[in-house]
């Protein structure tokens, strides 16, 4: 299921979650399906930094974390890196999170405990769109 | 404490009510009284005035039938019957003279002179019967006429005296009325005043009460927010996280498979069957402090068993149970109980610093009594204000029993340890 695309053999993901194992086990599946993770974030400020830092092409975000949350990451990184397709991975199933991720500008919001395929769908087709639209390289 | 101290203020202010009223109540009577003994005495005096006056007109009445008499040398038999009569009344008019005012001097000499005076005219009429006009008339000139002058001088200043007397006295009357009046007013603008006083007194107490229960219903409900926050980011940082995260590892498992690596798969599998019993075990927890269904599936002392046995694992504190208890209990009593133990071994574990604590249940006639006791630092209930702002454990616990009809107390001193004490009547069980 190795995923190839415009902008190269497979995505490369930025990951952020404040919680160590979820985002430990999150990579290791990652990687088992040939999806590269570049860097990894604890919170929505290193977030905003690894997107400026890396050639990360999506950013794969949790909600609910400290120091800075995942929505104001996102709107961070509208002004700052409009390119970069973000997606939001959040615990809630809450309509008002999810539309004020859109507002956000958000590519996707996806609730946490969705089985690995639209995840892994969801990140192909964020790639893919970035890859469309003007490239940051 | 201080309510039973508000309470015992609250009844020297209402006995200090009646003695106040008792005093005004005595000084209207008083006054009352005195007025009516003026009242008395004015009337005594007017009818003393009005019979000098009577006295003094048929003195002259019969001074008058005695010169006709005298001049015509007989009486015809009316006259002599009008004669009677005016003796008469000038006889029960001093009698009753005397009895109005028995200590008075002027009535004795009025008294004593109308004696005179008819003794004279007697010995006079005796000697004009006998035909002897020359001794009646100089009897008449030197007895009977001056005996009358004195009389009827005696009688115009009586008169006079008593009427002056009378007026005096009905001014006094007056006063006294007065007095009574305003005393009376006095009397219902104090008592007003004070059943106002009470009144608003009364309204603030209740006042108060209903701003102290919307404080606390207030509490309640914010503490249960709180309560739920906590479980809700208790819910997303353990079995949320710890699900999702096995059922990544359970993709990566059946990823394994598919490719064939066997080994790699179902050491992921047995991994992810692990993690599962571990998220269950959490749920279980939190399941417990929401409702903890050995509470009701085996009943207090089970369901106590288990929490004493948690605390001392979590603690670290040497916590036991001492339960004496023969049967189940109804379903209400074992919830308050359950909870009031629950929240005192919180407090021992958060605020104590103890090294042993006791929970025991026993029963007696009519109650049953749950203790918890500490060995720890102890604190002073007086100045912790049960249910301050911030501080809710003891106050619920306090409001919950007593809602139940029990009784609560805490008794702690620094340095001494701490014993909470609840017991729930039976009645209520049957209830
Ligand atoms: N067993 C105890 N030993 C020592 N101090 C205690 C004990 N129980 C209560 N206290 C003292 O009494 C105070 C009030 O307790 P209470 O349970 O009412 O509130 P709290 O525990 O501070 O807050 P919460 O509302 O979360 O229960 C505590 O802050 C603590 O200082
Ligand atoms: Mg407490």
């Amino acid at each position: 299921m190795t995923a190839t695309g415009p902008a190269g053999p497979a995505p490369r993901v930025l990951l952020v979650d404040d919680n160590h194992g979820f985002r430990h086990e999150l990579r290791l599946l990652l990687e088992d399906c040939g999806i590269e993770v570049v860097a990894e974030g604890e919170n929505g400020q290193e977030a905003v930094e690894l997107a400026t830092r890396t050639d990360a092409d999506v950013v794969l975000m949790d909600l609910r974390m400290p120091v800075m949350d995942g929505l104001q990451a996102a709107r961070a990184l509208r002004d700052q890196v409009p390119s970069l397709p973000v997606i939001i991975l959040s615990a809630y199933e809450d309509p008002a999170l999810k539309s004020e991720a859109d507002a956000a500008n958000a590519y996707a919001y996806l609730v946490k405990g969705c089985s690995a395929l639209p995840l892994l769908d969801t990140i192909e087709r964020a790639w893919a769109s970035r890859s469309g639209g003007a490239s940051r390289n | 404490m201080t309510r039973s101290g508000t309470r015992r203020r609250g009844r020297a202010k209402g006995s200090s009510l009646w003695t106040l009223a008792a005093a005004l109540v005595a000084i209207a009577m008083a006054s009352f009284a005195g007025a009516n003994r003026v009242g008395g005495e004015v009337g005594r005096l007017e009818r003393a005035e009005r019979l000098s006056y009577l006295l003094e007109a048929r003195a002259y009445e019969q001074a008058a039938l005695d010169s006709r008499a005298t001049s015509s040398g007989a009486l015809d038999e009316a006259m002599a019957r009008r004669a009677a009569d005016i003796r008469q009344e000038l006889t029960a008019a001093l009698a009753e003279l005397a009895a109005l005012h028995p200590d008075d001097p002027a009535v004795r000499r009025v008294r004593a002179a109308a004696v005179d005076w008819q003794a004279t005219l007697d010995t006079k009429l005796a000697l004009l019967a006998a035909g002897d006009l020359v001794a009646a008339n100089r009897v008449d000139r030197a007895q009977v006429d001056p005996g009358f002058e004195r009389l009827a001088a005696l009688l115009r200043t009586t008169a006079a005296d008593y009427s002056r007397a009378a007026s005096a006295a009905q001014g006094r009357s007056k006063a006294g009325a007065l007095a009574v009046v305003v005393a009376a007013t006095l009397l219902s603008l104090v008592l007003l005043w004070r059943v106002e006083r009470a009144r608003s007194r009364q309204r603030s107490v209740e006042e108060k009460a209903r701003t102290d229960r919307s404080r606390l219903v207030n509490k309640i409900l914010s503490v249960t927010e709180r309560q739920r926050s906590g479980m809700a980011a208790e819910l997303h940082d353990g079995p949320i996280q710890g699900l999702t995260r096995l059922g990544l590892s359970l993709e990566r498992g059946q990823l394994r498979l598919r490719r064939g690596q066997l080994e790699e798969g179902s050491q992921l599998l047995s991994d992810a069957q692990a993690g599962l019993a571990a998220e269950v075990q959490s749920l279980r927890r939190i399941m417990a402090t929401l409702r903890p269904p050995v509470l009701e599936e085996r009943g207090l002392v089970s369901a106590l068993c288990d929490y004493v046995d948690m605390v001392r694992q979590q603690s670290g504190i040497s916590c036991t149970l001492a339960a004496k208890l023969p049967e189940r209990l109804p379903e209400d009593t074992e919830i308050v109980l359950y909870r009031v133990a629950q929240e005192a071994l919180t407090n021992v574990a958060r605020h104590a610093r103890a090294s042993r604590a006791r929970v025991e249940l026993s029963e007696t006639a009519e109650a049953v009594v749950l203790e918890v006791h500490d060995d720890g630092i102890g604190f002073d209930p007086a100045a912790e204000q049960l249910g301050g702002l911030d501080h809710f454990g003891l106050a619920g616990m306090r409001e919950r029993v007593e809602l139940a009809g029990g009784t609560w107390t805490v008794w702690s001193r620094p340095g001494s340890g701490t014993v909470l004490t609840a017991s729930l009547p039976k009645a209520l069980v049957a209830a």
